[in-house]
Parts: C-alpha cells; structure tokens; sequence
C-alpha cells in the first residue's frame, strides 16, 4: 500500500503537463459528428429534434433548427451495429444487426425505451429487410433466399410473429425490392413489377409489364403511400401498387430525385429537377397529380457540398394552417443540409468529417513581408543602391508591422506562419472521397474538394506525400495524395495544400502499396517511388524525377512471409525471406519516422552511459497465430534481414496497436489468460561503449534488450507517441481508450529498465520502482471531458517550440489540442503576470527615488546637529 | 485459498438466482443478458446528462448497452465468458465490474482486479454501479494569499535575518544601549590614556619577556572589554 502511494506520487509528478479549468477551450477544439445520414426520422413534432441513422452505425438526435448534435447512440462498429431500419416519424424505432436482428425504441430524451429480439429466425443463407411501421409498432422483415422469400410480421404490442411460408420467387435475390406503406412488396424485375400483397400472401406475386423498353431501371419505394418510382437514365414512372397489382400514374423526364411525404392524410408527392448547376426546383403534386404551385420551392446547394444523393420532405402547417415542408438533403459528399421551403439552407453538416483516413499537418507558408526578406537573398544582386533602398523599405514595413496590434496566440491570424510555429493547417482525406483542408487553431474548413474518382486502397488509406514544403518561396508547396481509381489501377493528385489548386492529376496503373521519397530536384521537388506487391513493379512520380535512388523495402505479406528487398535505379532485387510464425496472419508492421533523436545514451546513476541501439532500418512485425492463440513479435533489420530480437506471448491476441521509435518499441495487446490489456515496452541499447557516429547495418553490435510489461485497466484502441522538434523533450505515449479518452503515459512509466527492488543508483539515475499497473489519473486524460469516439488513428507534429506537440486524434469525432511533455520549458506560462511584475518593478523604482530624497534629507538633518 | 470453500459456496446461490431469471433466448445458441442498473437517484439533479451522455462498454466496446430512464441496462447476446463492464460517462466515474458466464448461464459479479484477476471479491448481481465519484481533469491554479505568502519557508529564511538586524537594536533598551555608549566612551578614554596598553602590545610584551605582574581584576575587566568590542 506504502509503495502505492509512492507510486501515485511518482506519477502525479511525472505528469505534471495537466490542464488547468481555465484552459479549457483555449487551444482545443472537438467536432462531433455521426457519420453519413442513411435514414432519417422527422420526430414528434414540427421544429422539434430530428433522428438521424447514419453508416457509421450511429443513432443521433439533431436539432432541426440549428443543426447541433443534442445526443448520439454509438453501436458496435461491425455488422451487429448496422442500422437497417429506422421509422420515419416519432419517436426513433430502428432495427440493428442481422445474427439475430435488435429492435430498439429510444425516448426523445435519448434514454432507451425498451429492446428486444426479433424472434424470427432466418431461413439459411437468406438476405434479409427490415421496415419498421411506428404508429402500428410492427416490424415486417422480409428474408430472401435463392428461391423465394418469407414474410415475418412482429407486433411489439402483442408480441407476437407471424411467419410466412416460402413463396417462391428466384427473382428476389437479383433484383431491386422494398415494401411500401407496410402492407406491399414490390420487386423490380426486368422490365416487369411483381406486387406481393402481404394481406393476402397466399395468392403470390402478381406481375405487371412496364412497356417500356429503357434498360438499366431502378426502384425506389416511396416513403409515403403505396407508391413506387421506376427509374431509367432520363424517364421516371410513378406507379401506385396495390393488392391487384401495379398501375402507371404519371411519367416525369429528368428528374434528380422524386419523393413524397403525407400531411392532413393527403400524400404529396415531391419532383427534383435541376435547374442550374447546383440548384434544384422543387415541384409538390397533391394527391390528384396536379402541382401545387404554392408549393412550389428552389433549393440551391452551397458549393461546397456536390449534388443531391437522397432527399427527404417533411410537410408542416404553418401558423395560418397553410401547407408547408421541409427538406433533408445528402449529398455524395456526406454532407446532410436542411432546408425550408423558401430554399434557405437552415443548416448543414459536414459528415465527410467523421470518415477521416489520412491527415498530415502543413507547415504555413512565410508572411508576405518576411517572404520579401528571403528573396533578397535568393536574387541576383542588382546594384548597391536599389538592393539598400530594397532592404530600407522591407525594414520599414517590417517595423510597421511590429507595431500593429497582434497576438501570435489570437486563433485567426491570417494563413501565414507565427512565432511560435502553433499555427499550422490539417490537409485531411476521407473515405467519401473528400479532401479538406483544416485551421488547427479554430478548427475552420478553409477548403474542401469532393473527387468522385478516387477512394481508399484496400487498407482503407490514401497515400499522402509531401513533395515540397512551404520553404521554398517562389516555389508552391506540392502534396500528393494516391488512392485507388474506382476503373481500377491508381490514381494520383498533386495539389497545393494551402490554397487546394490542382497542380497534377493522373491515372497510374499500378496498384500502389508502398512509396518511398527521394532526393529533391534542383526545384526542391521530391520525387516519389512507388511500389506495387503483388505484380513487383515499381514506377517513380513524377516521370521526369531524379532516378538515381537506391532504397530498402520490407513487405509483409498477410499469410506471414517477411521479404526484404532492394530497389535500385527501377531494378528489384529479393535480399532476404523470413518465414514468422507457422499459421500466423500478420497484425501490424511498424517503422520509425522521420525524427530527431536528441541523446544518444542514458546517464546510470554512476555517470556511466548506455548508448541507445538507433537503427533506422529496424522494423517491428506483430503476428498472430490463432490456433497457438499467441502473439508473435520481431524486430528486424530491414537491410540485413537479421532478427535482432523476438518474443512471444502465449494467450494473447490482438487488437495490437504499436509505437516505435528512438531505441524502443511498445505495444498493446490483450492478455487472455489474465483478461486485462497489456501494454509492453522493449527498449534496445548498444552498451556502454560509444558507437560509430553513422550507424551501419552490416558492421552493428547486437543490441542488448530490456522488454517489460504493464498492465493498463483501460482497453486501448489506439497509440502514438508525440514528436518535437529537436527530439529533446521526453516522449508521451497516447493511448485513446474505449471510452473515447486520450491517455498520458509518459515514457518513462514504460521504461523497461524500471527496477523491481531499486537500488541507490536506481535511485540516482531517477528510474520509477516497478509496479504491474499503470494507473493514469484523470488529470494526465488529454482531452478531459471531450470524449472523442472510436478514436481511429492519432497524428502529431513538431511545434515551432521544442517543448510542444500538436496532436489531432480522428476517428467519429475530430479532436486537436497541443500536448508538452515536459512542460512548458521554453515559454512564458500562460497565466504568467504581466502587469504584476509591472506594477512592482514601477512601485521598486518609485521606492528608490522617494527614500533617495528621504535619506538625503535625513543626511542633511544629521549634517546641521 | 481460505476463500475459495465460501466461492463455491456463493457461485452456488447465484446459480439457483440465474436459474430463475433465465433468458427467453437461452434455449439453442446459449446467449445470455447482462443486466444491471446505476446506483444513482433518479432525482439526482447534478447529473442532468446521464441518459444522453452515457454508454455501457462490454470488453471495450465488444458489446454496447443502452440506460434505460431508470438508469438500468441490458446487454444482450453474451455468449458464456468473463467480461469486463465500464459505465462511461465524461465527467462521472463508476465502478468497472467483472462479469463472469457460465456455460450453464450462471452469473457472478466481481470487483475488478487487474493485478491478480483470479481473486474473488464479490459483487451484487444484477449489476449495481456504484458512483467513485467525478472525474477531476484539471490541477489546481496556484492562487495568490497571504496566509501562503506568510508560511512560504523562503519568506522565513529571508526574513528572519533582516528582523534580526533591523529589529534587535531596537529591541535594545535605553538603559542598554547606555550602557554600551558609556563602555564606549570608557574605551576611548581608556585608548587616549598611555597607562592603559594596547592589546598588541601586552602580547608581545607577554611573549617576549615576562610583562610586569598586574592585579588578576584588571586583566579579567580587559578580557571582557575585549569580547565586548569585538561583539560590536
């Protein structure tokens, strides 16, 4: 208990870097999001909150008047979270999972109403639809299969199920089908409509030819009614469907979107069509099929969000009982709008957001003014007296600028570079297909670019390079971004991340799995070398970069072969094969990044030192082996293919998330045996004489390995370690927990080397006892009360300061703040007392005059006796 | 090891009590419910966001719960094993409770130990999450006060010294510093009178040759005149 509370001591000091109440807010921002709308629900009442289901798995309720986030349910992130129902009025009903599927009734407040099974049991293999009548509480779930389909009704009220038997239809499973109004299934096959009436199962599907002959037909139930819309290239047909079969309304040309909705018991039925470029007419049809003009609405989409995906209207009265409505808008961005009939925008989300896949801070470009200082140095002398008059005038503005008011904290300060190097932009891409570009400090979109033609690689990231940073004025900053080309092979853009213009936009044919930078042209542009595993070719871009390279290449393919590879001029040569563990799929590889390692050893408590193990080429591999149920781990060099070290833990597995950097590596996983995640540290030392001063794979010792483990009470889902400039400030690993916190650990608690019974040099050198757990106090959380939700990856970057980290962690949620270590060595803090110091030193100054004139005074008196 | 008869002992009692509260799905797949409650008040009026704001994390989010408005929480579709159940809420701590499944669907609750997980300290089930308390994010801003300012060692240190020298004098009473005045004035006349000598030359007189013999009271009066002066 003693050495618990030595313990808790030992890190309330270690961790000191926690934030004060006051700070709250000042240099942090958290955008909550749900994820792309797939159904929504209109609530109670007219003005009231909205529910929205979204394809992240998350049930949110929206303010309808200002668009804010009043409260969200987060599901399970698999296939036992997809919502795939929701009711479309009161309170919200949905339908969640398949195996077997939950049907959940929320109150308004947010607070569960009740929950249960659907009993029903699927027919094996069988599809399955689920269409959630509010008034009535009734799910009906349709399960297809190869051959027919079955009809399951569940009352909640009564709770009972009426199952259906097998009706045959082999067309099911291929084609397009829905239930409209509760009461009929309607499939689309061919050029024909089947219309199951599910009051009268028994009589089967009754067909009815479309004579049409447009091909490529799609259909939609409508929301409302027993409508359906058959849709071609350019013609939609209206039908209404009944018992007896289905009947052609109307014809429409050019629609973008028809859709309806029901007031007074009078369903209206709603057209879309494009007007302009990025504006839609809306046209109301009453229930004789006649347009309402009244009705009749333009609703412009801001250009921002690209063209209209889904739309949905919500009819109201307004207070002199005249009709009116509302719109839901998504677009193929993931964007949600609302709209009123007047065509007003009366908010919009951007839920492109919530599907954040890579994200790299930029650095900002130098101000005008000191742009102009740098490129007298970069120019060709022109004369002694126009270079002085030069230097005069860009002095002079310089101290014009100085005296203008400014705070290099203020959070919007122009798109330029501040002192301290806080002020950075967020070049974010999303699995939607969007690019942003974000304002660390407030937060601000500044632009975005939607790319219908490229998407993830099938590890769910783009690839994103910086090929020429902001420091080479007269030069653009290029970054390029590599993602996968819907027609197949890649796709690449290289574009100017401040002002988001599109330099270069390419197709490539090679399925692009690993990229390696090179050295810079004479016009600092890098080129890029990109390498594709499965067919072993390798292409450099841009064409006309420099090809002189000669680069070392690790893959590891998923069955567990570690190859090694060398890349030469375009030439690939196989170095070396590791075989990992029989029957293990690889968990995860790791390798360091670009970083400044500051000290190259560890002062013991005899002032001897021990030199860290800093090998460039290490590379961690993780692999899980299910039927040994053990993990294994390696570290290997990349260029030798040496093992410098492996382990193995028995009843383990994964998720493992893994840092590695300097001489050590962590990583987490989940002990089975014990049931407690585990967090495990392997640091690597050369010993304790000084090493060469360029490290050399063929000619290095074999390092000695400390490896410990500490057992975390948290299940962790994501780690990172922060970075700073010069390397000199001591690390934090940050682990985002379930909970949606982002842990402090500070390395020194994962230090391996911590003793189980320290010593005097122990104690000398400043090493924390030994204790199995590591226990993080609320005060070491990051983001404190700002939970962010499935946190799914951390980035951080160097401030212009040594002692600061800026950190955004993505994942539902998008959280940025800035973290230091080791406190703030190298700034003033910011409660520091400015006028207080003032005050003193003005009162001591004061002081001295006046007791000056007195003891003169005095002197005099003294002088006179 | 003492423990584990009364262990078996409980796990007994909590069999019969699952027993009765057998789910309807336990029949084929052998799922089971997790079901608990908060032990908190409705009418708890400081916790206002409790109902939005909360989520029930089985294994880290493996399987999620719902609050009911009574704060109480199912989880369904559980298969039999040993899972670790966490209230999350941002600003509230509860309890995290171990929750052990038989296969024959026997429950128990167990505090959780991460260190030595095979120790058995017994929960109520059905859960009753108990409030630790609020999470406190934020250190403490040093605020300035004058009781501080007054007991800071270094105001002592340094003010103790300057007290001594600009208050002790003072504190001197008339009569003493009259004292010293006149033992001052004493050593002046004393000093301009040739009788008296000097303490250099007694010394070299006493270490050269013998001086001549003197009454022992003069020599002591001059040993004291001495230490005074150099107190002084």
């Amino acid at each position: 208990m003693f050495e618990l509370k030595i313990l808790l001591f030992s890190i309330g000091c270690l961790t000191c870097s926690g934030l004060f109440e006051d700070q709250v807010g000042k240099w942090d921002w958290l955008r909550k999001h749900v994820g792309p709308v797939k159904h929504v629900n209109f609530g109670t009442i007219a003005g009231g909150n909205i529910f929205v289901g979204t394809a992240s798995n998350v049930l949110a309720s929206i303010n309808s008047r200002s668009g804010k986030l009043v409260w969200r349910k987060i599901l399970q992130e698999d296939e036992r979270g997809v919502i795939h129902s929701l009711s479309r009025r009161g309170n919200p009903i949905l339908v969640t999972g398949s195996d077997p599927p939950i049907l959940r009734s929320f109150h308004i407040s947010g607070a569960l109403h009740w929950e249960t099974k659907l009993p029903s049991t699927p027919p094996k293999d069988s599809e399955q639809e689920h269409f959630i009548d509010a008034e009535s509480m009734t799910v009906v779930s349709v399960y297809t299969s190869a051959k027919d389909v079955v009809v399951s009704q569940f009352s909640y009220a009564s709770q009972e199920t009426k199952t259906s038997e097998p009706i045959s239809a082999p067309f099911a499973r291929l084609s397009k089908c829905t239930l409209v109004d509760n009461s009929i299934y309607v499939c689309l096959v061919d050029q024909t409509l089947k219309v199951l009436a599910l009051s009268d199962l028994a009589r089967g599907f009754i067909s009815s030819d479309l004579k049409t002959d447009a091909s490529a037909l799609e259909l939609k139930g409508l929301p409302e009614g027993r409508f359906v819309a058959v849709r071609s290239k350019v013609s939609t047909w209206l039908y209404g469907v009944s018992a007896k079969g289905a009947e052609l309304l109307r014809q429409f040309d050019d629609l973008t979107e028809i859709t309806n909705f029901k007031h007074n018991d009078v369903v209206y039925q709603v057209l879309a069509k494009r007007s302009e470029s990025s504006c839609w007419t809306l046209s109301v049809l009453d229930s004789k099929f006649s347009e309402v003009s009244e009705l009749r609405g333009e609703i412009c989409i801001p250009n921002v969000f690209s063209g209209i995906r889904t739309l949905d209207v919500m009819g109201l009265s307004k207070k002199d009982a005249a009709v009116s409505y509302r719109a839901v808008v998504t677009t193929d961005d993931a964007g949600v709008l609302m709209f009123q009939k007047e065509g007003r925008v009366v908010w919009s989300r951007e839920e492109a957001l919530s599907e954040v896949t890579n994200v790299q801070f930029v650095d900002l470009p130098l101000s005008d003014i000191e742009a102009h200082i740098e490129e007298e140095f970069t120019e060709k002398p022109t004369g002694v007296l126009s270079m002085l008059i030069k230097r005069i005038y860009s002095q002079l503005q310089q101290l014009a600028t100085f005296f203008e008011p400014k705070n290099p904290l203020a959070k919007n300060f122009g798109l330029v570079r501040d002192n301290f190097g806080f002020h950075k932009v967020v070049f974010m891409a999303t699995k939607v297909g969007k690019l942003f570009l974000v304002d660390n400090l407030s937060g601000d979109i500044l632009w975005s670019r939607y790319l219908p033609n490229i998407r993830p690689f099938s590890n769910g990231q783009y690839i994103t390079v910086t090929q020429r940073s902001t420091a080479h004025i007269p030069h653009p900053p290029v970054l390029s971004i590599f993602g996968r080309s819907p027609s197949g092979g890649s796709r690449v853009l290289a574009l100017n991340p401040i002002t988001g213009q599109i330099l270069d936009d390419q197709h490539l044919d090679i399925t692009i799995t690993q990229y390696s930078l090179l050295q810079p042209n004479e016009e600092f542009l890098k080129g890029v070398v990109l390498y594709d595993e499965t067919t072993r070719r390798t292409i450099v871009y841009p064409a006309k970069a420099n090809t002189n390279y000669k680069h070392y290449l690790l893959t590891v393919g998923k069955r567990g072969v570690a190859d090694g590879f060398l890349l030469e001029d375009g030439k690939i040569d196989r170095l070396w094969s590791i075989h990992l563990a029989a029957g293990s799929e690889v968990e995860g590889v790791a390798v360091k990044g670009q970083e400044n390692v500051h000290s190259q050893g560890r002062v013991l408590g005899d002032r001897s030192v021990l030199y860290k193990y800093i090998n460039p080429n290490l590379a961690a591999i993780i692999s899980r082996s299910a039927q040994q149920n053990s993990v294994f781990v390696y570290l290997i060099d990349v260029v030798t293919g040496s093992i410098i070290y492996q382990t193995v833990h028995r009843k383990a597995k994964g998720p493992i998330h893994m840092v590695h950097s300097e001489n050590w590596f962590v990583y987490s996983y989940i002990n089975e045996k014990m049931r407690r995640q585990e967090i495990s540290a392997i640091d690597l030392y050369e010993g304790f004489e000084q090493p060469n001063d360029t490290f050399s794979s063929f000619s290095s010792v074999q390092p000695q390995v400390e490896h410990n483990t500490f057992i975390l009470p948290d299940y962790i889902v994501q780690l990172k370690d922060t970075v700073t400039e010069k390397g000199i400030t001591s690390k934090l690993i940050l682990a985002a927990n379930a909970q949606g916190s982002i842990l402090e650990i500070p390395k020194a608690m994962l230090d391996p080397r911590r003793p189980v019974n320290p010593t005097m040099l122990h104690r000398e050198e400043g090493l924390i006892p030994y204790v199995p757990e590591i226990l993080v106090p609320p005060q070491s959380i990051l983001n404190y009360n700002q939970s962010v939700a499935r946190v799914r990856g951390i980035e951080t970057a160097p401030s212009g300061l040594e002692s600061t980290c800026l950190v955004l962690a993505y994942g539902l949620d998008l959280y940025y703040t800035r973290v230091a270590p080791s406190q703030n060595f190298d700034i003033l803090k910011d409660n520091f007392e400015h006028y207080f110091i003032l005050v003193v030193l003005a009162a001591l100054v004061t002081a001295t005059y006046v007791t000056r004139a007195l003891s003169a005074r005095k002197a005099l008196k003294a002088a006179w006796q | 090891m003492t423990r584990l008869p009364h262990s078996i002992l409980m796990f007994g009692v909590l069999l019969a009590a699952a027993v009765t509260s057998a789910d309807e799905g336990a029949s084929g797949d052998a799922e089971y419910t997790i079901e608990g409650k908060l032990a908190i008040s409705p009418h708890q009026d400081n916790f206002t966001d409790i109902l939005e704001a909360t989520q029930i994390l089985v294994d880290g989010g493996q399987h999620i719960g719902f609050l009911k408005d009574d704060y109480s929480f199912e989880i369904r579709n559980v298969v039999p094993g040993s899972y670790l159940v966490q209230v999350s809420h941002p600003l509230i701590n509860f309890e995290p409770v171990r929750v052990d499944i038989s296969s024959k669907g026997a429950k128990r609750a167990r505090r959780v130990n991460n260190v030595q997980p095979h120790l058995n300290n017994h929960l109520p089930y059905p859960l009753k999450i108990k409030v630790l308390g609020l999470h406190n994010y934020f250190q403490q801003r040093e605020t300035w006060s004058a009781t501080d300012f007054i007991f800071h060692p270094m105001v002592w240190t340094m003010g103790l010294p300057v007290l001594l020298i600009m208050v002790l004098p003072k504190m001197m009473s008339a009569e003493d510093m009259a004292q010293t005045q006149r033992e001052v004035q004493q050593m002046q006349n004393a000093a301009r009178m040739p009788a008296v000598p000097e303490l250099s030359e007694m010394m070299t007189s006493f270490l050269g040759q013998r001086p001549p013999q003197r009454g022992g009271a003069s020599n002591t009066n001059n040993r004291n005149r001495n230490e005074r002066i150099r107190h002084d």
